[in-house]
């Protein structure tokens, strides 16, 4: 069931809203109502994996649970074994029977095992929460708790990566509190401004940028189709993913729930370490305090310092995709993560046009290698974009790139929007309203375009 | 309390009251669009096609086959009809109807395979008690193993369930056609073709001539030569079910349209599948008791003749014409048997 779906906007959500807050006075019932939703939100895709998931999390709670009884840290190293296995297996086995296969030079058979839809996400937080454990900061909580903490549908898919103790101790608030009908009003909102970038402007996006890209992977483009798509394709990244956050963040708060923040206008950065702290902000995060840290970080010296930011860096391009061209672009980014420290180290600030130009520039040249299914297409595109390639091409929606461009770079990101709207005015309700009405009328044309961080 | 939900606790300016407003204004406005939505659709019936009571606007103005034939489709104005696709396209409705004494309708959908084709006959003897005629212009898309439904066809727009119709008629595309049917009441656009003709001819060249290509360049071309077994014809069978729930007395033709000479099959496995397929439809016209096979997908002087063809599948209005005298012939008695021309 995918947010933007009219069976999820009419049905799914007013049922489960309602069944929340018809038992709202009770912890329990409530909780059992959202993981009882997110059960059957999560079974829509596939219902062979909610079987998977409610093992993960199970298995994980035991184990964390084991570890409480005995002391034996081997508790939560299996746990970790455990949740890596998974992702082993559901996502990366085929990937390393391919790479395999490259080094031994003879042919191996392939699992093609059916992605489970947001493993990467949910095992993640389980491992969070594990290492946590295992450093003295998490305790135990009851399994109906923790289960809705990595179940909860809002974030369950796609994120924002949230841990335990962000979440946990959310649950035990009465969600009609104070604030109750604000925190409805600004989910509505925040909803129906994801919705509308979904469905208005990432969608349209991805009817420039699809064609392109295939093209690219049969024949070098032209000059302007090659930034016809990288552009187009960084807008459609950015809208896409950021709308769904926002939705999420917006679902979450009509259960008077509070989700992180996962982007903050990504595309005025003027460096790349800047870019990291605007987007996927709670997988930044979660890189930094899960792998960078324990990998060394940027007190243990310059060599270990490099060999962190580039290990973590093509990690997080793996945790992407089960492909080199992912790993190729995490490490592009740690490279150029590296090279911008030693910039800032030199203590001498480039113009920030120039900053801002060199950072999208470099960012861009990221996007083409991880949209491209190859790395044959993507050296094919790169050269396109400084003219290797031939001049000429055809650029198409420019109009539509300029909005998304001036969408991208205006609205404030989610938690900012929460803060800021600070008046109820009643204009400002009805066109939200006809606008959302409009994104289900407009969403009805044909089956509902996944979410491109689904995949991940 | 941690950070996040400290964070919460915003400063609010306004009193709970005038968020509450907020909400109720944004629930109604938006619940309210979309119930005025569902009603223009239901009232509009912007496809015409009869499933609520409606407004009960006359006529559409639609160009696009698949959805005009909504409409035409469950006419009561018709008793007969031609289904097919492009191949069928050019026969004209109207000189059928004077050469048979019936009135047909031209329901064929360029692109169509087999599935929207049954789905077209479906819904055309779902509504028409008393059938005059059925002309099915079949090519190999019929003789697959795996027929394939077209990912862009309507179905819901001709299946049995109002509910599916409703649910997916819930769309801005609907109601741009609802406002397309509302244009046409005023007389603002141009109403679609009475009988669903649509002449491919049109817009052609007055001296056009169709070059065939060079002989190394030619090519099985039939639509689905691998799916060609030999074994198996679902679409077949299907169609078969379909013709027998009708009464014995409805005349069946089903005729083979020509193609040029190029497109002809040449792997002798083929052209084997081919024939059993033929051999198939041309039994289902069999009991109908003015019914018939023709088969113009055969070498011949008509096939070998360029000049008959817009392109190597696209016969001309001559041929039609032809085809049509063949089939009046057909359904008036003149010639029961299967044909080969």
């Amino acid at each position: 069931m995918l947010f933007q779906s009219q069976g999820f906007i009419l049905v799914f959500l007013p049922i489960a809203v309602a069944a929340y807050y018809a038992v709202a006075g009770a912890e329990r019932a409530r909780q059992w109502v959202l993981i009882a939703a997110s059960l059957v939100f999560y079974g829509w895709w596939d219902a062979r994996f909610i079987a998977l998931l409610v093992g993960q999390v199970g298995g994980t709670w035991l184990l964390a649970y084991g570890h409480k009884q005995t002391g034996r840290a081997a508790f939560l190293y299996a746990g970790v074994a455990l949740n890596l296995a998974s992702l082993a297996t559901f996502k990366y086995l085929d990937f390393l029977l391919a790479s395999a296969e490259w080094l031994v030079d003879f042919a191996l058979p392939r699992a093609h095992i059916l992605l489970p839809i947001g493993i990467s996400f949910f095992s993640f937080q389980l491992i969070s929460y594990l290492v946590d454990r295992m450093r003295g900061d998490a305790p135990i909580y009851a399994f109906r708790p923790f289960a809705l903490f990595v179940m909860l549908f809002p974030h369950l898919i796609a994120g924002p990566i949230v841990r335990h103790n962000e979440l946990i101790p959310q649950f035990a608030l009465d969600p009609r509190r104070d604030g109750l009908w604000r925190r409805l009003a600004v989910g509505l909102m925040l909803f129906t401004l994801g919705f509308a970038k979904k469905v208005l402007l990432a969608d349209k996006l991805a009817e420039v940028v699809d064609p392109l890209f295939t093209g690219a992977a049969a024949h070098p483009l032209a000059l302007a189709d090659a930034w016809n798509a990288a552009l187009a394709f960084a807008f459609q990244l950015f809208l896409d993913f950021s709308a769904y956050t926002e939705m999420a963040i917006g679902i979450a708060l009509l259960f008077g729930l509070l989700l992180p923040e996962n982007f903050r206008r990504p595309y005025l950065a003027t460096d790349l370490r800047d870019f990291w702290r605007r987007w996927h902000i709670s997988l930044s995060n979660f890189i930094r305090d899960y792998l960078y840290i324990p990998l060394g970080g940027s007190r243990a010296g310059p060599v270990r310092y490099v060999l962190a930011t580039l290990g973590s860096m093509a990690l997080c391009g793996l945790w992407h995709g089960a492909g080199w061209t992912y790993v190729a672009w995490g490490a592009w980014h740690g490279i150029g993560l590296v090279c911008c420290r030693t910039w800032q180290q030199l203590a001498r600030p480039m113009p920030a046009a120039l900053a801002w130009l060199l950072t999208m520039a470099f960012v861009l040249a990221g996007w083409v290698l991880f949209r491209a299914g190859d790395f044959t297409t993507a050296a094919s595109m790169l050269a396109s974009l400084v003219g290797l390639n031939g001049p000429g091409g055809e650029f198409r929606g420019a109009g539509l790139i300029v909005v998304s461009a001036l969408v991208s770079a205006l609205i404030p990101s989610a938690h900012e929007i929460k803060d800021g709207l600070q008046w109820p005015r009643p204009a400002l309700a009805a066109a939200a309203a006809m606008l959302a009405a409009y994104c289900v009328l407009e969403v009805g044309r044909g089956p509902p375009l996944s979410f491109i961080y689904f995949r991940f | 309390m941690d950070a996040m939900t400290q964070r919460e606790q915003v400063t609010d300016a306004a009193p709970e009251a005038a968020w509450r407003g907020f909400v109720a204004r944004f629930v109604a406005i938006f619940v309210g669009a979309l119930a005025l939505a569902l009603a223009l659709i239901v009232l509009i019936d912007p496809y015409d096609s009869g499933r609520f009571p409606s407004l009960g606007l006359a006529g559409i103005a639609d160009d696009t086959q698949r959805t005009a034939n909504v409409s035409l489709g469950r006419s009561g104005k018709f008793d007969a009809a031609i289904f097919g696709n492009s191949h069928g396209q050019l026969l004209d409705p109207e000189r059928l109807s004077q050469a048979t004494g019936l009135s047909f309708v031209q329901l064929a959908i360029p692109g169509a395979n087999a599935p929207e084709q049954m789905a077209m006959i479906h819904w055309f003897v779902r509504h028409h008690a008393r059938i005059g005629a059925i002309v099915l212009a079949a090519d190999d898309r019929w003789c697959s193993a795996d027929p394939q439904p077209w990912k862009w066809f309507p179905f819901w727009l001709y299946g049995d369930s109002d509910i599916q119709y409703l649910r997916t008629a819930f769309s801005a595309r609907t109601l741009e056609a609802a406002a397309r049917r509302i244009k046409h009441v005023f007389g603002l656009v141009h109403p679609s073709d009475p009988r669903g003709y649509d002449d491919y001819e049109r817009g052609l060249p007055p001296n056009y001539r169709f070059v065939p290509p060079p002989v190394a360049e030619r090519q099985d071309a039939l639509a689905f030569p691998v799916l060609l077994d030999g074994r198996s014809f679902p679409a077949i069978d299907r169609l078969a079910e379909q013709l027998a729930d009708l009464p014995a007395r409805v005349p069946v033709a089903i005729l083979f349209p020509p193609r040029y000479v190029s497109d002809l099959p040449v792997d002798p496995d083929v052209q084997a599948v081919l024939a059993e397929c033929k051999s198939r439809l041309a039994r289902l016209t069999v009991q109908s008791p003015r019914g018939g096979f023709l088969d113009y997908l055969v070498a011949s002087p008509m096939t070998r003749d360029p000049g008959n063809f817009e392109d190597a599948e696209h016969y001309r209005a001559p041929v039609a014409r032809t085809l049509e005298r063949a089939i009046a012939e057909v359904l008036r008695g003149q010639g029961a048997e299967s044909r080969v021309r």
